[in-house]
């Protein structure tokens, strides 16, 4: 008994080793714990919004450790800022002090936390200076939260939202932990009007956000984590030992990868929040079905592309300032975007591949072919279009992944230069059932929007025990193939 | 309320029913096991541990502490010093003479030999690419001196860049053990393959930049057949020689001594009929060279379809100081039997016979099998097969009367492929290593072969007292 209750004294303390991740098992008993709270709290708004943000620190503090002070003063600092630039109406000088003082705290956090060993460690190498890393913890979803806050100052400040009514609502929005550590990137001009409305739970919602749970879980803990670990991962480590052939199926399956594993924890996310009320945008619109890479950006991680394009490249003149100032705004945005993704020169590298290709979409589509910017191709050319824009994110998605960039010529060069297509029958043997997974993961993108409304739709029709033996399917399914040692997301870094 | 009241019964109902999946039985579809559900796990200490020690073959006998004779015809037990944490080579060997001390002597006396002392190791994909055997030879050749990357097929496709050194070929056709084309035993050299040749067949090998001492060398041999005779060029080091070699059914060479070069080129300007090449050693006149033989997917097992002419012939060409077996990787899998095991244990057995007809005096090293983890309910274990193999391999070892080593154990038993791979020392197949796990091991392996050699001199030592 001693020895079990030590073990839920150690799950329950943070663990860098053990994040709470909603794939894991300890969270569903941890979400119904949860519920239940959140039933009983149901009528009483304040105790309630004071429940889901005590919870969600704990659910930061399972993560990251003290650190969760640091959520705590990016919250306290943005709240009294905003509602400081809505009270200094009459001054915008003094607002836009106010604001820089947010970005100020916001961005020195994130780059002292994110970015300084990158940076240090950049100089350093040109100085010829020898640079050892600094001990430096990243807190989880720092990135996320940041940008999260830093959007509702400026929008205080752009006049486009007014401050929420008390600091308590304001860490509930920052803190709410299905968004907290992975995004979406929920504005608060989408999520604070839903903060003090009275609990409504549509069946719709239910039967969407079953639907969205059991989809994520399946493209996280089934999908991504399985061919990662299977397949991906070996080809990545060590292109030299696999041939073109196995090396372009280890990048169409990082493609995959990194789809199901995102977009799958925004759908779980997405899932938890309807669950509880609560509405997120959509995050994730099949983006392998892009046609360009401008669609590409359209549809993937919806949250962060339109932040970038709101509140950076809006912010830096976006195409108000000429033709050659935006393809340069464009560019600046991307490599920013790409930093974002994590502090390293790859990540800059594809962010500056994704902002060349908008800007050679952007020229040729419309100063050359003189095409409207939502033209859309059709039949055969669209195809063609999904199938290069495709490759061309896969190509970009080597540089991601690769740990350097010698790595990713390596891939590129045995794709080119050693492919063996001979191999083909034997790899598919050898790698049936990663392959299966992955066929399957690339038909179901595939498949119209409509299939998805029909299952939603048909899950509304049935009684509430048909969606717990959908998420019980679905759960069975993963502990089949789970690894117990649940790898963290991908974008848990960035 | 009540809303939220339904979120409650679609979670509270999913939890209740995975808690009573605990209780159905075991589950089957088409012989695969399905695993339980046990949402509890995480608080079941027990869930971690696993259960490996259950049939594990007789534990191999202990090595016969070496006895030494001083000239004054004093008998001493020799007592041999290892230092802490760095694996004891266990050496099986009888008689006066251990099964190690050719190695050891042939280092001492590395200054003095016409030609480097050679090690040929053995293994599967667990050397693909160079990985471990790399970092041994840059160590061994670090403290003994020497150059080279030594043996490299004359057109595996593996090795076009292999970290350090590259090999480009053109008109040579791959005929490999296990292979898609047609292959013929008794034509295989060490490396169980050879590669079909015709006038124009060329390889090269480069060695690119970096610190290793296998990336220049002075001496170029070529190992090929020519049952109608060929003529054959090699360059390297602003050096060059054309050869006529005649018609033979015997592997035969072809050797060019030059001043360090990083780049040989071996071209073939006339075959005769079934001209084969079968790859080259790049090496220096003096120091340490290690022959990387390695075979993707390999038990060991074709090593005996290795003809006797063949081993006589690189006995005579290329003679080796030290062999090392290093299998298991597909051996001890899961689902393989004690049987299985023992049988292909055997067959080694069998090869380290033919072996010592062939190199009489070499020293013979049986390297146990590295941790190999599967994935089970509880987490990523090794599987049970691992130590039994390690102690099946020691126990062979004992019986052939050659030198063992625990690799498995000096990685860190149960469990340690894991926690290399945590430190991206490992691949996620949870079996190989990458680079940075093959210099660890090699380190490992290179410490106990320095304490053996200590401890061989300490002992010679005694011998002349």
């Amino acid at each position: 008994m001693t020895v079990i209750l030590d073990r839920l004294l150690h799950l329950l303390s943070y663990n860098p080793q053990e994040p709470l991740i909603f794939s894991s098992g300890f969270f569903v008993f941890f979400f119904l714990i949860f519920i239940t709270g959140y039933l009983l709290l149901a009528g009483k708004l304040k105790a309630r919004l004071f429940y889901v943000t005590l919870f969600s620190y704990y659910f930061y503090y399972k993560t990251s450790g003290i650190y969760f002070l640091l959520l705590a003063l990016v919250t306290a600092s943005d709240y009294l800022i905003g509602a400081a630039i809505a009270r200094n109406t009459g001054s915008r000088q003094c607002q836009r002090r106010l604001l820089v003082l947010s970005l100020v705290i916001d961005l020195g956090l994130l780059a002292y936390f994110k970015y300084t060993n990158f940076f240090v460690g950049m100089v350093a190498n040109m100085i010829g200076c020898n640079f050892q890393p600094w001990d430096i913890f990243l807190p989880v979803g720092i990135s996320f939260f940041t940008f999260q806050s830093m959007s509702y100052v400026i929008d205080i400040y752009r006049g486009t939202l007014k401050p929420v009514p008390s600091l308590l609502d304001y860490a509930f929005y920052v803190s709410f932990f299905p968004q907290l550590v992975a995004g979406p990137i929920v504005r608060a001009s989408d999520f604070t009007p839903q903060i003090r409305k009275p609990i409504y739970i549509s069946r719709e919602m239910l039967a969407r956000g079953v639907y969205f749970i059991a989809i994520g879980l399946f493209k996280k803990a089934v999908i991504s984590d399985y061919i990662s670990l299977n397949f991906v991962d070996r080809v990545f480590d060590n292109p030299m030992a696999y041939s073109g052939l196995e090396n372009l199926l280890g990048v169409y399956g990082y493609a995959m990868q990194i789809y199901c594993d995102f977009s799958g924890y925004s759908d779980m996310a997405i899932g938890l929040a309807l669950l509880l009320g609560f509405h997120f945008p959509i995050n994730f619109n099949a983006p392998y079905k892009s046609s360009s890479i401008t669609d590409f950006w359209r549809r993937w991680h919806i949250s962060l592309s339109t932040w970038i394009r709101d509140y950076i490249y809006i912010s830096m003149g976006g195409n108000r300032k000429g033709k050659v100032r935006q393809y340069i705004n464009l560019m600046v945005t991307m490599l920013l975007a790409g930093l974002w993704h994590g502090a390293a020169l790859k990540f800059v590298a594809w962010g500056g591949m994704h902002g060349l290709a908008l800007c050679a979409h952007k020229f040729f589509s419309q100063t050359i072919l003189h095409r409207d910017r939502h033209y859309k191709s059709h039949g055969w050319r669209r195809v063609l279009a999904i199938v290069v824009t495709f490759h061309f994110v896969c190509l970009a998605w080597i540089f991601f992944r690769a740990d350097d960039f010698a790595t990713a010529a390596t891939v590129i060069k045995q794709i080119f230069t050693n492919f063996h297509a001979q191999l083909f029958s034997q790899v598919v043997v050898g790698y049936r059932y990663v392959l299966a997974i992955m066929l399957f993961g690339f038909v179901t993108h595939y498949l119209p929007d409509k299939w998805q409304e029909g299952i939603i739709s048909t899950l509304r029709r049935c009684p509430l025990i048909v969606h717990s033996l959908v998420l019980v399917a679905v759960i069975f399914l993963v502990i089949q193939v789970k690894n117990s040692d649940i790898q963290p997301f991908i974008y848990f870094q960035f | 309320m009540k809303y939220v009241f339904h979120t409650f019964e679609i979670v509270a109902t999913t939890v209740a029913i995975l808690l009573l999946m605990w209780f159905l039985p075991p589950l089957n579809i088409d012989g695969v096991q399905l695993r339980k559900v046990d949402l509890l796990s995480d608080l079941d200490p027990q869930a971690d541990s696993t259960q490996n020690s259950a049939l594990l073959p007789p534990v191999a006998p202990k090595a016969p502490k070496p006895k030494v004779v001083t000239k004054s015809h004093k008998v001493i037990n020799f007592k041999e010093e290892w230092p802490d944490g760095v694996e004891h080579i266990v050496d099986y060997g009888t008689g006066d003479t251990l099964a190690m001390d050719h190695f050891y002597e042939a280092l001492a006396q590395v200054e003095k030999l016409d030609r480097p002392v050679r090690v040929a190791y053995f293994s599967d994909s667990f050397t693909e690419g160079d990985i471990f055997t790399r970092d041994l030879r840059e160590q061994l050749q670090e403290a003994w001196g020497g150059y080279g990357a030594g043996w490299l097929d004359a057109g595996n496709p593996i090795n076009k860049e292999i970290s350090n050194v590259g090999v480009s070929y053109s008109s040579l056709d791959e005929h490999v053990t296990a292979g898609k084309m047609p292959f013929n035993e008794s034509l295989q050299g060490l490396n169980q393959r050879y590669y079909t040749a015709s006038s124009g067949s060329s390889f090269t090998v480069t060695g690119f930049k970096g610190d290793y001492h296998s990336t220049s060398w002075t001496v170029a041999q070529l190992l090929l057949r020519a049952p109608a005779g060929a003529t054959v060029t090699v360059q390297q080091g602003g050096k060059s020689i054309t050869s006529k070699v005649p018609a033979s059914h015997r592997i035969q060479q072809v050797r060019l001594t030059s001043p360090a070069a990083s780049k040989a080129t071996f071209k073939l300007s006339g075959a005769g009929a079934g001209t084969m090449l079968l790859g080259a050693g790049l090496e220096g006149e003096h120091g340490v060279v290690v022959d990387n033989y390695s075979l993707r997917g390999s038990s060991g097992l074709t090593l005996g379809s290795i003809d006797a002419a063949t081993l006589a012939d690189y006995a005579k060409l290329r003679p080796y100081d030290l062999i090392v077996l290093h299998f298991g990787l597909n051996v001890a899998d899961k689902g393989s039997s004690t049987g299985i095991m023992k049988y292909v244990l055997k067959e080694h057995a069998a090869f380290i016979a033919n072996l010592r007809k062939a190199f009489p005096h070499a020293s013979i090293l049986v390297m146990s099998v590295t941790d190999h983890d599967s994935r089970s309910g509880g987490g990523i274990h090794t599987i049970k097969q691992v130590p039994q193999f390690v102690e099946l391999q020691q126990l062979m070892a004992a019986d052939q009367h050659v030198a063992f080593y625990n690799l498995f154990d000096a990685m860190g038993g149960e469990g340690s492929i894991g926690r290399l791979v945590e430190q991206h020392k490992a691949a996620k197949d949870y079996t190989h290593l990458s680079y940075g796990g093959g210099k660890l091991l090699a380190g490992k392996f290179f410490d106990s072969i320095k304490a053996g050699y200590k401890n061989y001199t300490r002992r010679k030592a005694l011998e002349k007292q």
